[in-house]
């Protein structure tokens, strides 16, 4: 069921929230659960069996680590402080060996079932290489829905329970609730367990005004969805699926609309499902934070799929760095390199690392590769320009504060991620490389690709409405509470006046290709 | 009466909804097409301009009845009045709500319900999806014309619309176009037979006790396709109509095939047939309505003066279309 | 017990060209984002010896150059 779509909006939501509110408080829960697992087999069938492997082995796995940690705790003040070291290196020799089991059991299905046939194929044609006639093959899976987010929160679960942040849950249903909460395991939020846990297992009272406001976030990502998105796809698609016959300006244009369409789509989405949540009372974490006020790739990141980039920040960058192999290779750079590479050298792998992950968790390929790689670059660059930029023009840093300066990085970070758009909406990195040369040729054809002369204009406004509305947002104006002030008929205008637009200038029936969600791929 | 907060809450989030759907309502109307000529695809909105209870057989199918069926022929040759309402991608679901509109200004004796709806389905949907979009779209006008917010003018909020246009053809839309296929064997046996979905099996069901409450009898029509038809779907049919007790004429297969030859009847390959073929299933079906029903020659009669001038238009278009599809076939 | 100009000169290595006082916000004035934590932490680590876990790269930790010297007196208790 797609979160746009007739039954999921009109049948399942309604009825999920339905039983959710008419059940006695304790077993709110179950129909949570009910809602979720049914949803899920719903998209994914007999794959359900991955999601409910990876729960029971995160479940037990974390029961392990909560048991190691109260037995660590009860028999530490009994022993002297040699033996209490020594039990404590035991102790967390443990605890290491069974998050590394989970790990190694979650980002093995992850590699497994999404990576092995990229793997495969760079490993033959690396093979192909050799002299002699050596090829591999391995089985094709299919995905299961949601892998590459249940896989990663369950292992951020494991991670926090290790670190003492959060409590390991006593039962598998709870663990599997966490997993499979059908508004986030298609597309995201990663939802760290101790931010929802308490909402999904105590729910709040069925509230009205959570109600209402979560229908009116839900009708804001329709909107996105459907007027905006929907609608840039058919540009979009038509330019990138059959690159070779459009340059220039056809080009320029399909890459701002996919910037469009994706933001559009994807922050819709979020809207639909953190909308679908609030109903429900359960806090899910927000992914976008007005992206284009964006001043640097870096802050890009920050404030685009947040929940992404606070995972990789969280329990790769970080622990990555600080690890103890990393140490030595910086203190290795610091023998050969000085004082200032040795500490920025170890922060640079990590980094690399990291966009590398970013990069390749958004697909299988060497395009992604590339992608992250192209954003590895710009960071580097930066920092590596920054000593050296301040000598030069020893007035930047003033300039930084001045409002027509932030425009200017607003806009310079604009173009920097419009190419990365580029980069990551086309067929292949040959494909790439060709639709990046062709910007400079020009374009002979019409620019009205698949759509006429008003539907770009809906765009233009649907544009120039998100602007405004992210505007407001950044400073800090909160629109639904502001709408809720309002008289009735105004509220109800307002709220009609959403329905009619989204079932007007929505994209959707003969005239349009259904474009199924992005992000659900993955 | 006071009461308590989660009733006022229903009560007010009902009247929210109910304000909605009169929004809802009147928006879809004034979306909708000022002539009934855009009403639908191919020419199935002019059977809104024919006089009232004039159609005597009513054929309701998809793009390949639109191409398939030409009842003015029926008409020019022994009167019979009928009408081919069809349009590209119409289901059984779209059947149902159309033909319950139709019979408000119609009386048909016969209903030709053709079977290509029944397995029709545009591959990225599912059949949840097709139904619950085609249902809405049939219940809420907004959704099937919201694109026409792009064609809308001033004048569209002011005047009354004008559904008095009509199709000389009478729903039929004469191709002359000529992209044939080899005359192969599509309707073998694989030994399979593919079972109508059961909501459309529903709405099909619901069409046939439509038909009965309005005293129309209901024939179950395939017209030929040699793409997109075979054995398995007639076998499916072929239940229904069993199951239903409704009489069944499937034209591909060989004891009733009206002598269609595949290199030139079909305008793209095997979908759809051209005036060549339409005239020959055209004949064939006339033949059958007038041996199987009783219908009555209404040429000449008083009431159904309009038929009788767009008789003499067909009549004068007619050798144009005959000579160019004969050009494109390559007969003489 | 180390002192907050040690933390300071080690900041000023990190961000050439960095004057704050020792209360002033570093993170949500954008003075240090995640790249310049991991870099303090680094020369954090080598300067005084410490090891540093992954949990102590809180945000709360860094927030101001007090912080920082809590934090690092307290690792090396």
């Amino acid at each position: 069921m797609a979160y746009n779509s007739f039954p999921y909006l009109c049948i399942f939501l309604p009825l999920c929230w339905a039983a959710w509110a008419l059940l006695p408080q304790r077993y709110r829960p179950a129909a949570l659960l009910g809602g979720s697992l049914i949803f899920y087999w719903l998209m994914a069938g007999t794959y359900t069996v991955w999601l409910l492997l990876a729960a029971a082995l995160t479940w037990a796995l974390g029961l392990g680590l909560g048991r190691l940690q109260e037995l660590q705790a009860a028999t530490a003040p009994a022993l002297d402080p040699a033996a209490r070291k020594a039990a404590k290196k035991q102790f967390t020799a443990l605890q290491k060996g069974l998050v590394t089991a989970g790990v190694a059991g979650l980002l093995g299905l992850l590699i497994w079932l999404k990576y092995l046939p990229f793997l495969v194929r760079s490993l033959n044609s690396l093979l192909a290489q050799l002299p002699f006639a050596l090829q591999v093959s391995a089985p094709s899976f299919v995905q299961p829905v949601g892998l590459s987010f249940f896989t990663l929160m369950a292992m951020s679960y494991l991670f926090d329970v290790r670190r003492g942040t959060t409590r390991p849950a006593t039962h598998y249903w709870q663990v599997l609730l966490y997993l499979s909460f059908w508004p986030h395991v298609v597309e995201g939020p990663f939802d760290r367990w101790g931010q929802i846990s308490p909402a999904l297992l105590d729910p709040p009272k069925p509230d009205y005004r959570a109600f209402t406001f979560g229908v009116q976030r839900i009708l804001w990502g329709m909107m996105k969805k459907l007027i905006i998105a929907d609608r840039a796809n058919m540009y979009v698609k038509a330019v990138f699926d059959d690159w070779t016959k459009y340059s220039g300006a056809a080009v320029l244009v399909a890459t701002l609309l996919y910037t469009l369409q994706l933001y559009a789509e994807f922050s819709g989405c979020m809207d639909m499902v953190l909308g679908a949540a609030e109903c429900f009372g359960v806090p899910l974490a927000e992914n976008f934070r007005q992206p284009f006020f964006a001043r640097s790739v870096s802050e890009f990141w920050r404030r685009w799929h947040i929940t992404l980039g606070a995972w990789l920040r969280e329990y790769l960058f970080q622990p990555v760095i600080v690890s103890k192999p990393m140490m030595r290779f910086g203190k290795w750079c610091r023998t050969r390199f000085g004082a200032a590479l040795g500490r920025s050298m170890p922060v640079w792998a990590g980094l690399l690392l990291t966009w590398l992950a970013i990069g390749l968790w958004h697909g299988a390929g060497w395009l992604y590769v590339v992608y992250g790689l192209y954003y590895f670059l710009l960071q580097w660059l930066g920092e590596l320009a920054e000593p050296t930029l301040l000598r030069v023009c020893p007035g930047l840093a003033r300039w930084r504060t001045c409002r027509w300066y932030k425009l200017w990085q607003m806009v310079r970070t604009f173009v920097l991620v419009n190419f990365g758009m580029l980069l990551f909406r086309s067929n292949g990195t040959r494909a790439a490389l060709d639709m990046l040369a062709s910007l400079l040729r020009p374009y002979e054809g019409s620019l009205l690709i698949k759509l006429d002369v008003q539907d770009l204009w809906v765009l233009v406004i649907g544009a120039v409405v998100l602007l405004v509305v992210d505007l407001l947002h950044e400073r800090g104006v909160a629109i639904r509470e502001s709408i809720a002030r309002q008289p009735l008929p105004l509220r109800w205008a307002v709220y009609c006046g959403g329905m009619l637009a989204v079932m007007i200038f929505g994209a959707y029936g003969d005239n349009y290709d259904p474009a199924a969600f992005i992000y659900a791929q993955f | 009466m006071s009461l308590q907060t989660w009733q006022k809450n229903l009560l007010r989030i009902t009247a929210f909804l109910l304000v909605l759907l009169m929004l809802v309502l009147a928006v879809g109307h004034y979306l909708m097409p000022q002539s009934n000529r855009y009403l639908e695809g191919y020419t199935a909105g002019g059977i809104l301009g024919e006089d009232f209870d004039t159609i005597d057989v009513l054929v309701l199918g998809d793009s390949n009845a639109a191409q398939g069926i030409a009842p003015m022929k029926w008409y020019d040759e022994y009167g019979i009045t009928g009408y081919t309402y069809a349009a590209g991608w119409m289901s059984m679901y779209n059947l149902y709500y159309r033909l319950k509109q139709i019979y408000e200004e119609q009386n048909p004796r016969v209903v030709v319900l053709c079977t290509a709806p029944a397995y029709s389905k545009k591959s990225s949907e599912s059949t949840m999806q097709s139904a619950l979009g085609d249902i809405a779209d049939e219940l809420l006008p907004l959704l099937r014309f919201h694109d026409n917010w792009k064609y809308l003018r001033p004048d569209n909020l002011l005047t009354e619309k004008d559904y008095s246009w009509r199709d000389v053809n009478k729903g039929y839309t004469p191709i002359t176009d000529v992209a044939g296929r080899p005359n192969t064997d599509y309707m073998y046996d694989t030994g399979a037979s593919e079972s109508i979905p059961f909501l459309v099996k529903f709405y099909m069901q619901r069409i046939l006790q439509l038909c009965a409450d309005h005293d129309s009898e209901v024939l179950l029509v395939t017209v030929p396709a040699a793409v997109g038809w075979n054995l398995a779907r007639h076998n499916g049919v072929a239940a229904f109509a069993e199951e239903n007790g409704v009489p069944y004429l499937d034209f591909n297969m060989a004891e009733y095939n009206p002598g269609i030859d595949w290199t030139t009847d079909t305008a793209d390959g095997g979908t759809h047939l051209n005036w060549l073929g339409a005239q020959k299933v055209t004949a064939a079906l006339g033949e059958y309505l007038l041996e199987q029903y009783s219908l009555e020659d209404h040429r000449g009669q008083p009431g159904y003066e309009t038929w009788d001038i767009d008789a003499q238009s067909y009549r004068d278009l007619l050798p144009d279309i005959d000579s160019r599809v004969r050009e494109n076939a390559g007969i003489v | 017990m180390h002192t907050i100009d040690e933390i300071l000169q080690i900041l000023s290595e990190v961000k050439p060209g960095i004057q704050v006082e020792p209360d002033a916000e570093l993170v949500r004035t954008g003075v240090l984002d995640s790249v310049d934590i991991m870099s303090v932490v680094m020369a954090l680590a080598e300067e005084f010896d410490l090891e540093i876990s992954p949990l102590d790269l809180k945000e709360e930790n860094f927030h101001t150059a007090n912080a920082i010297l809590e934090l690092v007196n307290r690792l090396e208790d």
